[in-house]
């Protein structure tokens, strides 16, 4: 009788609190079943008439259907909770925020990659080669005579018997003409070596962007053109530029470039000498002789070459003085370069 | 080259101001590098290219400022009186080597008085920073910087036999030059010598013994043609680099040879007085047959991407004294001059007319087609790794690729070959190619630590170099260093981004490696399919003394190229799941022995095709764990993709699981005794 009486008050009291909505409604579940007139109380008053045995079985029974929905209206009222009142302290907004570990891309792969970015637009791709070349490669095909004093300005580590450190990039020119017709559209970033002494403005280890275009209608006015595009997109819209005549054995006519300096826009400072131009680059149409050398017919095509020096262009865009800081990875340099594009 | 403005006018009476001058000559090729004011006259420094001899004397540079301004040049007149004792009486000339001396020629002025130089010619050497001598040596130079071609006096009265021998150096022969210093000479040497003995290492320097002084009182005056390569050669394997070497080195006008000689010899009679003796001694097999070179109108075009008018282009062309013998058919048969020998090809008379025209009257045009090129693969991977290391906090750094031998030889996880050495390193300790960039890092994190920085957690991507037996290149293979401060396992989570950033870490195993460069124990490398795609490991204790860290960092090392052949970079989206995943974590009591890629498998194998994910997420060894014995916790996924899985169907897979993993690794659950659905994120 009792014990079917318990049975019937956990269903039901189960079943109320399961249905119950807001913590009100729990509440008056709670004071139905267990409060102090509640329902299980009025069971247990029961209690005392009944023999000492009977009494104690069916008290476990009542206790421990008591535990059960204590525990059940705790479960649901941790369900209904209402959001903890607004927490109302204030938050010392000028202490530092937990900040996620930021890394630096070094300056020189920043300006190659923004270098090789500038040159896809202009539809090239990029070539690469081997920084231990043959000396073929890096002088004769060129066009640089052994004992001749064009080898002067490219001085040059020696490996092996004919084998050296490539003293500029041009050697991937002739190893890109060996392996394609054209037309070809190329440029080619890589580490140069030469043993020159090491001072503020010189590194035995350096790295150029070489730039190769071959084809049937290639011109000095396409050169200028397209060098002068980058110059704008990588120094200022309205860079001005200047080709001066020089001489580089593969190239002919070949051209130095100038651009006007962007800190005194061609008044004479301390950066361009007082001239108002910077050197940037090394350029011309390609030597014909070169062709031959690649087995392309040069009265079919022309094309043009430049070369330009990296750490040139960062130290110019990023105001870097001494050209030893971009191998000496002072964490206070390198963090300088920050992660935007 | 150094000249002056009011030099310069004396050959071509242009009216350019100073500055004018420096910039028509800069944009015409010769780059002014310096000018400044010397008394009354300017002094210009110009840069010449290797390739310009004949603009290494002051008539050179003036023919440009010619053809640039149209003002004709005008050469000095030579009034030469020659007595009627010839020359060739007097000196016997003999040149045993024709090939490295193609042109020899002497003169002879007899009863000259060496003095000092009247001041107009001691102050112009002087300015062109040269030391006044005497009357006679400072012609010989005078004449240099006007022509370009040098000169050289000898005392005849000092030259045994009064003869002349262009040979090759004898083995033993040394001479002592005017600087005062005892050259050995070797039979790779061409010598001017007398009967008796070496008189000048020729085109380089003369001898002390035969030089003119006060006591001169006949000079054998000597204007030659030495082959470049020959005085280059010995020049520096003398180590002495003159104005007469560097000037033969980028070679000398044949023709000019003479015409140098009689001026000499007209200012030394001047000067010195004294008597020339009739004629030239003169030995030259023969005048090189005048280049003709034709250069078409069309082909002008064509490289340059301008029209240049046949007027403008025959101005240019005899205003630098190239002479136009013909015309047809839209191009000009034009014969160069002697002292143009860097031109024999029509490019080359494009490069005069551009040049001369003016590169900035060619326009920026472009006829280029528009193509878009395409990006390669390793360029993609080379990108993404950069850019996403930088993401992950690391700072890139950019080494040498030269290295010592103690950084060497720390470790070599790709050759076993010996690295490459430099023949001519500037610093002798550091000769070596790299074979690993990993020794690198360890340097710049040590050149950090002495500057404060505890932290550096630091990646380089760039060449390793490896011999190949039999080979004369190396394999230069692109390799991915990272160092990392915060424990193996740390490293390894980047390693394993970075893997699956491009899709290759499903493909990889991590085994157990032993190399001295790491702590025993602490150190896998990345197995691709059986080949190394990298390594990574803790530093051994004794590598981290070394450099005197008073932790061990890791060190990784990938072999990018390997990287770059197995990436995926494409992505292709997977549907998103309808039904949702059931989650039940285990925590299981294995032997310490037991790897958790043996548990894994073992899940995996056991758990039934709904498996979804299978994650580790705690690794515990405390108080409720028998000793020897570590617990591992991880988190199972289960999912359909058509229904909701149902409890039942979960709990026999864990069933199955757990049954497995006691069965083959002998574990014991430990917890819960079922998986409870977990809402709480990873236990780290």
């Amino acid at each position: 009788m009792v014990e079917s009486r318990l049975q019937e008050l956990r269903t039901a009291a189960l079943a109320a609190i399961e249905q119950a909505r807001t913590a009100e409604a729990l509440e008056a579940v709670r004071i139905r079943y267990l409060g102090r007139r509640g329902l299980l109380r009025e069971v247990t008053a029961a209690l005392g008439t009944l023999p000492p045995e009977e009494r104690r079985r069916l008290g476990a029974l009542a206790n421990s259907l008591k535990e059960s929905l204590t525990a059940a209206l705790e479960a649901a009222r941790q369900r209904l909770a209402v959001p903890e009142p607004t927490r109302t302290e204030t938050l010392d907004i000028t202490l530092p925020g937990h900040r996620p570990p930021c890394g630096s891309i070094h300056p020189i792969t920043r300006v190659m990659m923004e270098i090789t970015d500038i040159f896809r637009r202009l539809g090239f791709e990029t070539a690469f080669g081997p920084e231990v070349e043959l000396e073929y490669y890096n002088f004769e095909a060129l066009n640089i005579p052994v004992d001749h004093p064009s080898r002067d300005s490219f001085d040059t580590f020696y490996v092996g018997d004919e084998v050296l450190l490539r003293s500029h990039t041009s050697p991937v020119q002739i190893r890109v003409m060996e392996q394609r017709r054209p037309p070809v559209q190329v440029i080619v970033p890589g580490k140069c070596y030469r043993p020159d002494t090491v001072d503020a403005r010189h590194m035995f280890m350096f790295h150029q962007v070489e730039g190769l275009m071959v084809g049937e209608h290639v011109t000095f006015a396409d050169l200028k053109y397209v060098l002068h595009q980058f110059a704008r997109a990588i120094f200022d819209p309205g860079v001005r530029m200047r080709f001066r005549p020089s001489f580089f054995p593969f190239t002919e006519p070949s051209a130095e470039v100038d651009i006007s300096c962007f800190v005194c826009q061609g008044g004479g400072c301390s950066l361009c000498a007082n001239s108002g131009w910077l050197e940037i680059l090394g350029s011309g149409m390609v030597n014909p002789r070169v062709f031959e050398y690649v087995g392309y017919d040069p009265e079919r095509y022309t094309g043009f070459a430049f070369g330009m020096g990296v750490e040139r262009v960062a130290m110019l865009k990023y105001g870097i003085s001494d050209i030893r800081l971009f191998t000496q990875n002072d964490l206070g340099f390198l963090r300088q370069f920050r992660a935007t594009i | 080259m150094k000249t002056t403005h009011h030099w310069l006018r004396e050959y071509c009476p242009h009216s350019l101001s100073p500055r004018e001058v420096a910039e028509r000559l800069t944009m015409a090729g010769l780059a002014v590098e310096e000018m400044r004011p010397v008394g009354d006259d300017w002094l210009f420094t110009i840069e010449v290219t290797s390739n310009r001899p004949d603009l290494l004397g002051t008539i050179g540079i003036a023919r440009e400022l010619s053809a640039l301004t149209g003002t004709p040049l005008q050469l000095p007149s030579i009034t030469l009186g020659e007595g009627d004792r010839r020359a060739s009486n007097m000196v016997k000339v003999t040149v045993e080597d024709t090939a490295l001396c193609p042109r020899y020629t002497a003169r002879l002025i007899s009863n000259v008085q060496v003095t000092p130089s009247p001041p107009w010619l001691a102050a112009r050497l002087t300015v062109l920073g040269f030391r006044p001598v005497n009357n006679v040596v400072d012609v010989t130079n005078y004449v240099l910087l006007e022509s370009g071609q040098p000169l050289h006096a000898f005392d005849y009265d000092r030259l045994a036999g009064g003869e002349i021998v262009v040979r090759r150096a004898r083995p033993g022969e040394s001479i002592t030059t005017i600087d005062g210093r005892l050259r050995q000479l070797t039979p790779e040497m061409l010598v001017i010598a007398d009967a008796r003995r070496p008189v000048a290492v020729a085109g380089v320097m003369g001898g002390r013994e035969t030089e003119v002084g006060a006591e001169t009182r006949s000079v054998l005056l000597e204007s030659a043609e030495f082959k470049g390569a020959s005085v280059r050669r010995t020049s520096r394997a003398l180590g002495v680099a003159t104005d007469a070497s560097y000037r033969f080195e980028r070679g000398v006008n044949p023709v000019g040879v003479e015409w140098a000689s009689r001026r000499a010899a007209a200012l030394i009679a001047e000067l010195a007085g004294g008597e020339v003796a009739g004629g030239l001694v003169d030995v030259w097999a023969a005048p090189p047959a005048p280049r003709r070179v034709r250069l078409r109108f069309s082909r002008l075009q064509r490289v340059l991407g301008v029209e240049i008018p046949p007027d403008e282009v025959r101005r240019i062309l005899c205003g630098l004294e190239f002479a136009i013998e013909g015309e047809s058919g839209g191009e000009l048969l034009v014969a160069v001059p002697a002292f143009r020998a860097d031109v024999s090809r029509e490019i080359d008379l494009i490069e005069e007319v551009a040049r001369i025209h003016g590169y900035e009257r060619i326009p920026e045009t472009t006829g280029i087609t528009v193509a878009v090129g395409s990006v390669a693969k390793v360029e993609r991977v080379c990108e993404t790794i950069v850019r996403q290391m930088c993401a992950f906090g690391f700072h890139e750094t950019v080494s040498h690729s030269f290295t010592t031998e103690a950084l060497a030889n720390l470790v070599s996880p790709w050759a076993d070959q010996p690295p490459m050495r430099i023949r001519n390193p500037i610093r002798q300790d550091e000769a070596l190619l790299r074979r690993s960039i990993m020794p690198d890092l360890l340097a710049h994190k040590a050149f950090n630590a002495d500057r404060g920085e505890v932290c550096a957690e630091l990646f380089e991507l760039g060449a390793v170099y490896l011999p190949r037996p039999g080979e004369k290149l190396p394999r230069e293979q692109r390799c991915l260093a990272i160092l990392e401060e915060d424990g193996l396992l740390n490293l390894k989570g980047v390693v394993e981004a970075l893997l699956a950033t491009l899709s290759v870490l499903s493909s990889c195993r991590f085994e157990p490696l032993s190399d001295p460069f790491f702590r025993a124990g602490a150190a896998a490398w990345v197995n691709l399919g059986g080949e190394r795609l990298g390594v990574l490991g803790e530093v051994a204790p004794a590598v981290a003394v070394r450099f005197g860290f008073r932790s061990a960092p890791c060190l990784a090392e990938i072999n990018v190229d390997l990287l770059v052949a197995h990436a995926d970079l494409n992505i292709r989206v997977r549907p998103l799941p309808i039904f949702p995943a059931v989650l039940r974590d285990l925590a299981v009591v294995v032997r310490e022995d037991t790897t958790w890629a043996q548990v894994e498998e073992c899940v995996r194998a056991a758990a039934g095709e709904h498996l979804s994910d299978l994650r580790f997420f705690d690794l515990y060894r405390g108080p409720q764990v028998p000793p020897g014995c570590k617990s591992l916790a991880f988190r199972l996924s289960f999912r359909a993709a058509d229904r909701t899985l149902t409890n039942e169907e979960i709990d026999r897979a864990i069933a199955a699981v757990v049954a497995a993993l006691q069965r083959q690794l002998q574990a014991s659950l430990r917890g819960p005794e079922t998986g409870v659905p977990s809402r709480d994120g990873d236990k780290a």
